[in-house]
């Protein structure tokens, strides 16, 4: 250690030893017991140290609590985006989950049939008063046709 | 307890709940860091939240055999920091200065004109000194970590650090006078 290293550790990270580098510390402290101008450089940057400490941030609880809400907000994915990530298969997965989007596929078919199946039921089952109608008009067409 | 090795194991397996660990231990220091470089609050907000999503979403390219977390976490603050500064420069906007009364309306940082004319001083150095000053003297980093933060050589930092320690001394003689 020699002064001249001293100064550029002294004027790059201050008085404090602890911010020196490591591996220099030990020759660097011992150096600065021996050297007046090594003592003159450490007052100086002291000063220095001693004004930048003034710099303190204040409270910041409350900004960084809503950081963390902000973080933990983003991480829950949309219901919308939660469907999408259910339906798309993993493609290194599948075996496993192509039955979802063959599911979601097949949703539209299995409607039109079960819409299909309801109307027919529909048709085929005639009301009583239905059925009472027909009755009377196929009589009303025989006597007319009988008549003529 | 759990210690930080096996939260980072968890985090990169996508456990949602350690990463959430992780924020909670990191989110005061990436947003004092923050908060130094630019000196906006609301703007720290938005960079630290920022820095913990991309953290999240590239975990994949943390290796903590190389680096620790908070060093990596802090490369992130870092570059998001750059990105804004060099976005303000083509709007050539100067960033608000924007204490934190909300927080803290009677602080003595508010208060005191020396702290005040410090605050002036260190953001009048350039964006690279300041993050070397901030990042030694206020997060406590080593120079190897500051320098692997700031993707320079060790001897590239000390001469950032010195330079802009001798820019904030005369600064302050003069301010100070």
């Amino acid at each position: 250690m020699n002064l001249e290293r001293f100064t550029l550790i002294v004027e790059s990270y201050g008085a404090d030893s602890h911010r020196w580098p490591v591996d220099e510390r030990a020759e660097a402290l011992e150096f600065s017991l021996t050297s007046p101008d090594a003592l003159s450089l450490l007052d100086q940057a002291a000063a220095l140290d001693h004004d930048l400490a003034l710099f303190e941030l204040p409270d910041s609880a409350r900004s960084v609590r809503r950081v963390e809400m902000a973080i933990f907000s983003a991480l829950k994915p949309g219901r919308l985006e939660q469907l999408l990530k259910w339906v798309l298969p993993d493609f290194d997965d599948l075996a496993h989950t192509l039955w979802r989007p063959t599911l979601v596929a097949c949703l539209p078919l299995l409607l039109g049939v079960v819409i299909g199946l309801t109307l027919t039921n529909n048709t085929d089952e005639l009301s009583l008063d239905e059925e009472l109608g027909l009755l009377a008009f196929t009589d009303i067409v025989r006597e007319e046709w009988n008549n003529e | 307890m759990e210690d930080e090795r096996q939260i980072i194991e968890r985090i990169l397996a996508g456990s949602e709940l350690a990463f959430r660990q992780i924020v909670d231990q990191h989110s005061q220091r990436i947003f004092n860091y923050v908060r130094r470089m630019t000196r906006n609050s609301a703007e720290a907000e938005d960079i630290s939240q920022e820095t913990f999503i991309r953290f999240w979403v590239s975990r994949d390219r943390f290796d903590p055999g190389r680096v620790k977390l908070t060093t990596w976490l802090h490369r992130i603050a870092h570059n998001l920091c750059v990105d804004y500064f060099r976005q303000r420069q083509l709007q050539e906007r100067p960033a608000p200065v924007q204490p934190d009364r909300q927080d803290s309306p009677d602080t003595e940082y508010e208060l005191s004109i020396r702290a005040g004319v410090v605050h002036k001083a260190l953001m009048s150095l350039s964006e690279r000194q300041r993050s070397a000053i901030v990042l030694c003297h206020y997060q406590n980093f080593s120079q190897h970590d500051a320098a692997h933060i700031l993707d320079l050589s060790v001897d590239a930092l000390e001469s950032l650090l010195r330079r802009g320690r001798r820019k904030l001394k005369q600064k302050l003689a003069k301010e100070l006078e």
